[in-house]
């Protein structure tokens, strides 16, 4: 139990790394398949994966980064736009990477 | 003589304001009496409460929703079943929808495959499934409890311990495997073939044997 907490919940670096990794891993093959198949749902797919890695590195780094002065010396609409952004990120880039795996579907039945 | 302005007051009642209007006149007035409408206000504070981590929520409120709900009050409302299709509930269909279809068109892209390649991708997507369209959008309805949120809202924190797990779990390690399938089907681990002539060398048994 005391080293599930630590894993999970103190210091849940090693989950966030893993989801981290697979997001980069998911555009690197993105823009593989982009790049030497020609398939167009890859760059859709790349920038979604971008989108995903953008928004997920945004949760991840603002308690870090987004210190309360900060926060305080940046105004109001800068602090909506920081605080809205991570999550229209996601939803983005969630919406480009199923919009480009399906057009990599449709790539795949077509070309080959 | 005093009604023959051009703009005919909408609500005349208000234009004199001192007669109150019957109650018949509008149906908001009859369906929605006045200590429903704030109960509903707060009802949708208590979720915008819920959704942003941000604010503090606040405890008062809490007792107030909980003696509402206990005497009775809110018969015909009840306050876990979110509005599933509503503005406000956009993005966790949207989610919903988005996982499903995700699994649906990885599932399309590997049909009829073998190997490492369609396991980790149809892996990768049903553990996002999972996540998008089914924790992510019980989080925000407010069903499950958020671990920022443990010891301010009522509820066991080992489910809520458990159920942290399985998202964290489910969402980093559908990444994961969804972007190594990915990765294989892109050939991103494999490498060109050498130009170089492979060449047995002459020791070998397979050149036959020597003299």
């Amino acid at each position: 139990m005391d080293l599930l907490l630590d894993v999970f919940v103190k210091n849940g670096f090693l989950m966030d790394a893993i989801g981290v990794l697979g997001l980069g891993l998911l555009g690197l093959a993105a823009v593989r398949l982009s790049q030497r198949y020609r398939s167009w749902g890859g760059s859709l797919l790349v920038s979604g994966a971008l989108l995903l890695l953008l928004g997920r590195l945004l949760v991840l780094l603002s308690p870090h980064l987004l210190t309360p002065e900060l926060r305080m010396s940046m105004g109001s609409t800068l602090n909506e736009v920081v605080s809205i952004a991570p999550m229209a990120l996601l939803t983005l880039g969630l919406a480009g990477v199923v919009w480009g795996l399906w057009g990599h579907e449709q790539w795949l039945r077509e070309e080959r | 003589m005093e009604n023959r302005s051009l703009v005919r007051p909408l609500y005349p009642y208000l234009a004199k304001s001192e007669t109150p209007p019957p109650s018949h006149e509008g149906l908001i007035s009859l369906t929605c009496p006045d200590y429903l409408y704030q109960a509903l206000i707060r009802i949708t504070d208590f979720y915008r409460n819920l959704s942003s981590l941000n604010t503090q929520f606040n405890k008062l409120l809490l007792s107030d929703l909980q003696s509402c709900f206990s005497n009775g009050l809110m018969t015909f409302a009840p306050p876990h079943v979110p509005l599933l299709a509503s503005v406000e509930a956009f993005r966790p269909v949207f989610m919903i929808v988005m996982g499903a279809f995700l699994l649906l068109t990885a599932w399309r892209m590997t049909r009829g495959t073998t190997g490492w390649t369609p396991r980790l991708l149809l892996g990768g997507a049903f553990l996002l499934a999972l996540g998008y369209s089914v924790l992510l959008p019980l989080y925000q309805a407010g069903v499950l409890l958020p671990l920022s949120l443990v010891g301010r809202l009522p509820g066991d924190p080992a489910v809520a311990l458990g159920w942290h797990i399985v998202k964290v779990v489910s969402m980093n390690g559908g990444w994961l495997l969804f972007g190594l399938g990915l990765a294989l089907h892109a050939g991103i681990f494999e490498t060109e073939r050498s130009p170089a002539p492979v060449e047995t060398p002459t020791t070998s048994p397979l050149n036959g044997p020597l003299a």
